[in-house]
């Protein structure tokens, strides 16, 4: 009798063993969701729920990649005007379209988006702020025309492609007042509901959220633009990279999102997998403190700059999966400057520290977050450094710490990433270029009011050339003096089942767009 | 004493030591030289914006102030707002302390009939091959680190043979039970949910086994040591003389009275799963409260760090104050 | 009286102490367990002291045309991701699991030691508050407090070392508070009470020693789990700093590695297995040995 139940016990385990494999009209996803916090538009800011987030909101315009370059195209705004002085926008809201729901998106769910990402004034909000928008003025600068007419007015003649594009990422998805309204706590107009429910227009709809465990997306039939063919996205909570590796190859996933550049390299060629690549809106930097011992000389800081060895980075650390690039402006966007001036030199590297009166070397901290990519440049670095006499002591901190300790200016030497707020390059040349926006620059204590000017006329010149022209300037200006070194552009990859079509289509101009549409098995 | 002033003073004692737990996490993680704000808010936000979040969040207050307006708080059953979830941390823990709760009874009752086991083989052969077999194979599991463990064997079994499921709790396209105590098992039970039973416990094997794994060396060990002991005593040998089989001697006698020290092991053990669970959680991917904890520890979320160390530290004292007042209860000389 | 007879005679005194030496020898000798542990412990001080001088590469010299090697003749052990020998790491790796072992024993057995022997002897109030203070850590599940240890003191060598032996001290002061409540009540101390001996000369002379012996079975017990608490805090990314060869560093850091370079990870999981093992055969050894029912 013993020996029966225990056949028929395993023979049950082993029956159950032959998993059913994934639906055709399902897309499962393993991801580390750890850091999530909100799919509300007013709250979210993390680059991966952003993008559920954008597919789960219409905003009045989105970012597409088109030929190398992100921009910005018309959602649901269909045209718009700008006034004269190029403060004030004139947005002409598409007719016909809803929400999820049923409900109709008109200039009033517009309005009361926009207002309720300044009411909350949550991690999003500088964005808007940064366009002089604010919870005080608002009732003056954003307005209600009419049913299908909002009229929103900057503090300045921003440059166009900066306004929409501020405007197409996740925080500028349009919200069903309604549901919002319904689902108030305490004037939280809805945060705490809408935290892991969704009240949008966009492709999908959020069914459910179990936090650390799998959110659920499902297909909106009447999203205004045709329902997608994926109908399902199940993004399955799976922390460890190697977890991923083996969930995707044994078939019980369809998308790994976090695996690291030799496990991801172990599927090519295998007709199973695909991998899949785009550049990163983002880039990867060595930062020293001009402000601190050795490095107030700048050629201390460009010798530091000559003793990296990128292509070992590039190659060993990224796996391939990096773009040389050696100035602040990432590849594909206006002002990218394609001079490489830094490759390792020991001589010249050490030539420029005995100039400098460091014979000798010095002892630095090197500072890194806990990630092993971080961990593992660190190392490089460490070497690199050692070469030319500089001997620097690794110490790894968690995030928080980490950029606390940086906002405090008390950081001697730091590895760390930017990832572009917008897509346009003074994204990227204000933080790294102009102390005065008080971001990296400052934090680096480079007080350099030469490329700060040169940052902030670039950001109000309205003429390309002229403009492309100030970032060449300041880019070879920052190459000899700042105390930034760009490892690389990262690539962001994915492994993919084989199944899988589309996703190169899906993932082109992530982190700042991404369509999840244009998929499909 | 009396039993009930016994009980009534070691709940006192509990609640002082509770007080204590949650002074000493708050000073730890108040000292920590960084903020919560920061790391939610990423590297991109400019200062002001975070001093503005911080004053949002209360944090700008003198500690003094915030650590009675906690303790306060605690007292009325409240511990707080996540500050990276925004939910209350009684509705985070309610959330994830099941599933760790799920857990660890599985590795209790794996590392418990282990242990058992092996413990009684060991005593019973004693200083022969199969003690030696059965005390090295138990050591070895408190001898290597969980997390690897838990790759290995899911590369072994999951990746490799296919026998078992990765990670996760439940597989993608079974039904999960109504939610009535958060443990996946208990409520397909519950419910008569066979599909989503059997498949919770496919998923639940491999993490309890690792974790029980670790557990079962010290129950192994106090199980041999206390059989050792009765086997030794005159009533065994009374028995014995009196010609009754080994078998019943051990099951009927000697078993009955080496379980009481058991019990004490599976308190003391039952802290030590409660923190390989962190680990193990992990590797697994499963939502418990050991993950809940880290994530918050690498957040600097101080609500869910504090209200998620100080419900665990609770729980850790509830069990040992059960099984000091068992103890109490069979045997009156304990109740010092 | 002369050398020779001062020799003797301090001999003679302490026989018994002797005596009793021999016999645990004795019994050791028959503790097959026992004897692997320590045979194995002694191994692994040995190599972490002469290894280094005798591995065939700097465990921390990268070399990036050899990374991601399998186990060959050239490298036993296969390179990892910069190209560095495994061996030799895992070899120079023994020297630090080596440190952080008797430096968190002293600590922690240190503490534990005084605190427990002071609450055992005077008993009362200090010894309720000691209690207190012992329910407090333990309630504590210990690898949390010594991530907020370090996250708090930042990660790094020494205060992984520090971390690890805030949370451990407990066991030990429980231990020895238990001896010396034992030992005071033994007639001996009544009659050196009497004969007027301060009470700094009663517990440092008297009641301590006979502390120590539970206190440093117990030790040996948990010197594995020291390496496993640095392995762990190592795997939340709270260890040592890189590029330390560090064996639960190690392991960690292979672990992405897993299904096709196994041998990042797995060769120093080894170690950490054996060597726990070993110390924890050799501690169980020992409290067998000193079991006073067993000594038979």
């Amino acid at each position: 009798m013993r020996r029966f139940l225990l056949l028929a016990l395993v023979f049950s385990f082993a029956a159950m063993a032959f998993s059913a494999s994934i639906p055709k009209d399902t897309v499962v996803i393993g991801m580390n969701t750890g850091i999530f916090i909100s799919f509300d538009p007013a709250v979210c800011y993390e680059v991966e729920p952003a993008i559920m987030v954008m597919n789960i909101y219409s905003g009045l315009f989105k970012l597409q990649e088109i030929n190398g370059t992100i921009q910005a195209v018309p959602e649901l705004a269909e045209s718009y005007d700008i006034s004269q002085d190029g403060k004030t926008w004139t947005f002409h809201i598409r007719k016909g379209v809803s929400f999820a729901n049923g409900d109709p998106v008109n200039a009033d769910a517009v309005v009361y988006s926009v207002k309720r990402v300044l009411q909350l004034k949550k991690s999003p909000v500088w964005l808007f702020e940064s366009l002089g928008l604010n919870a005080n003025n608002m009732n003056e600068t954003v307005k209600k025309i009419d049913d299908y007419t909002v009229q929103i007015t900057m503090d300045k003649s921003y440059a166009p492609n900066i306004v929409m594009s501020i405007f197409a990422e996740s925080w500028g998805g349009i919200v069903d007042p309604k549901v919002a309204q319904s689902h108030d706590v305490s004037g939280d107009m809805g945060s705490a509901y809408l935290a892991d429910h969704s009240a949008g227009a966009g492709p999908y709809i959020l069914k459910s959220w179990q936090r650390n465990n799998m959110i659920v997306l499902v297909a909106n039939d009447k999203y205004w633009r045709g329902a997608p063919r994926i109908k399902t996205i199940i993004i399955r909570d799976m922390p460890e990279s190697t977890d991923q590796q083996l969930a995707l190859k044994r078939g019980d996933i369809d998308i790994a999102w976090n695996l690291t550049p030799e496990q991801v390299n172990s599927l090519k060629g295998d007709p199973n997998f695909n991998v899949v690549s785009v550049p990163a809106q983002s880039n990867e930097y060595l930062a020293v403190n001009a402000g601190w011992g050795p490095f107030k000389d700048v050629r201390v800081r460009q010798a530091v700059k000559y003793a990296i060895d990128y292509d070992s980075i590039i190659k060993n650390i990224a796996g391939g999966y990096a773009i040389k690039v050696q100035g602040f402006i990432p590849y594909g966007y206006l002002g990218y400057v394609s001079d490489m001036p830094f490759d390792q030199n020991i001589s010249k590297a050490k030539e420029l520290l005995a100039q400098a009166g460091y014979a000798n070397g010095f002892e630095v901290e090197l500072v890194t977050n806990t990630t092993e990519r971080r961990r593992n440049e660190a190392i490089a670095i460490q070497a690199d450094l050692a070469k030319i006499g500089i001997k620097a002591n690794i110490t790894i901190m968690q995030a928080s710490q980490m950029y606390t300790k940086m906002r405090e200016q008390g950081i001697q030497m730091i590895i760390a990433g930017w990832g572009i707020d917008f897509p346009d390059p003074d994204a990227l040349a204000k933080p790294f270029a102009d102390y005065r926006v008080k971001q990296l620059a400052w934090r680096m204590m480079w007080y350099d009011d030469h490329a700060a000017d040169l940052a902030e006329a670039a950001g109000f010149e309205l003429n390309q050339t002229k403009r492309v022209e100030i970032y060449k300037e300041l880019t070879n200006y920052w190459f000899d003096n700042g105390p930034f070194a760009i490892l690389y552009q990262p690539l962001s990859y994915w492994g993919t089942r084989a199944e899988l079509k589309g996703f190169d289509q899906t993932a082109k101009g992530y982190s700042l767009a991404f369509d999840l549409t244009k998929m499909y098995k | 004493m009396k039993l009930g002033s016994y009980i009534l003073k070691r709940s006192l004692l509990m609640l002082l030591v509770m007080f204590g737990v949650l002074a000493i996490v708050f000073a730890i993680v108040h000292v920590i030289p960084a903020d919560p704000v920061g790391a939610l808010l990423g590297g991109n936000a400019p200062p002001d914006v975070v001093e503005r979040m911080k004053e949002q969040l209360g944090l700008n207050k003198p500690l003094f102030d915030q650590f009675v307006n906690y303790v306060w708080g605690v007292v009325h059953g409240n511990l707080g707002n996540s500050i990276q979830s925004g939910r209350p941390v009684i509705r985070d823990i309610e959330e994830y302390f099941p599933v760790t709760l799920q857990l660890s009874i599985a590795s209790i009752i794996i590392s418990i009939f282990f242990g058992i086991f092996l413990g009684i083989f060991s005593a019973i052969y004693r200083n022969r091959w199969i003690d030696h077999f059965s005390r090295i194979f138990s050591i070895l599991g408190v001898s290597m680190p969980v997390f690897w463990t838990g790759l290995i064997l899911l590369l072994i079994f999951y990746y490799i043979l296919g026998w078992l499921p990765g990670t996760g709790q439940l597989s993608l396209f079974i039904i999960p039970p109504e939610k009535i105590t958060g443990m996946i098992l208990v409520d397909s039970l519950l419910e008569g949910n066979w599909e989503a039973f059997w498949d919770g416990l496919r998923h639940l094997i491999l993490p309890a086994a690792v974790l029980g794994y670790a557990a079962t060396a010290s129950i192994a060990r106090i199980t041999r040591a206390s059989m050792l002991d009765v086997l030794n005593q005159d009533y065994i040998r009374t028995a014995r003389a009196k010609g009754m089989p080994k078998r019943i001697v051990i099951y009927r006698h000697a078993l009955k009275n080496a379980l009481i020290p058991v019990i004490t092991i599976i308190g003391l053990t039952f802290g030590g799963l409660l923190e390989g669970a962190v680990l193990t959680e992990t590797v697994f991917g499963l939502p418990g409260l050991g993950r809940y904890i880290v994530n918050a520890l690498l957040v600097l979320d101080y609500p869910a760090i504090m209200g998620g160390t100080l419900f665990i530290a609770l729980v850790y004292s509830l069990v040992n104050l059960s099984v000091d007042l068992i103890y109490a209860v069979l045997d009156p000389r304990m109740r010092v | 009286m002369t050398l020779t007879e001062k020799i003797s005679d301090f001999i003679e005194k302490r026989k018994p102490i002797l005596e009793d030496w021999k016999h645990t020898f004795f019994l050791w000798k028959r503790t097959k367990l026992a004897i692997i542990g320590t045979v194995i412990v002694i191994v692994f001080v040995l190599v972490a002291i002469i290894g280094p001088f005798l591995i065939p590469y700097d465990p921390l010299s990268q070399n990036m045309s050899e990374r991601l090697q399998p186990p060959s003749l050239r490298h036993f052990f296969g390179t990892d991701q910069f190209g560095r020998d495994i061996f030799s790491r895992v070899i120079s790796g023994a020297m630090i699991e080596v440190e952080i072992i008797i430096i968190v024993s002293i600590i922690s057995g240190g503490i534990g030691l005084i605190l427990g022997v002071i609450a055992g002897y005077f008993g009362g109030a200090i010894d309720e508050i000691l209690m207190r203070a012992t329910d407090m850590f333990l309630a504590f599940p210990s690898l949390i407090l010594a991530m907020a240890f370090a996250a708090m003191l930042g990660p790094s060598l020494i205060n992984t070392i520090i971390a690890i032996s805030l949370v451990g001290w407990t066991v030990f002061a429980r231990l020895a508070r238990a001896e010396a409540m034992k030992v005071k009540t033994q007639p001996y101390i009544e009659a050196i009470k009497a004969l007027g001996a301060s009470k700094t000369r009663i517990i440092s002379i008297h009641v301590t020693p006979m502390c120590v012996s539970p206190v440093l079975v117990q030790l040996t017990l948990r010197m594995g789990t020291v390496i496993l608490t640095a392995a762990s805090l190592g795997f939340l990314g709270l260890g040592v700093r890189p590029p330390l060869p560090e064996w639960g560093a190690m392991v960690s850091d292979g672990r992405s590695f897993l299904l096709d370079q196994w041998w990042i990870s797995t060769f120093p999981g080894i170690a950490i297995a054996i060597v726990v093992l070993g110390f924890n055969l050799l501690g169980d050894g020992l409290r067998d040995i000193m079991d006073p029912r067993l000594r038979r």
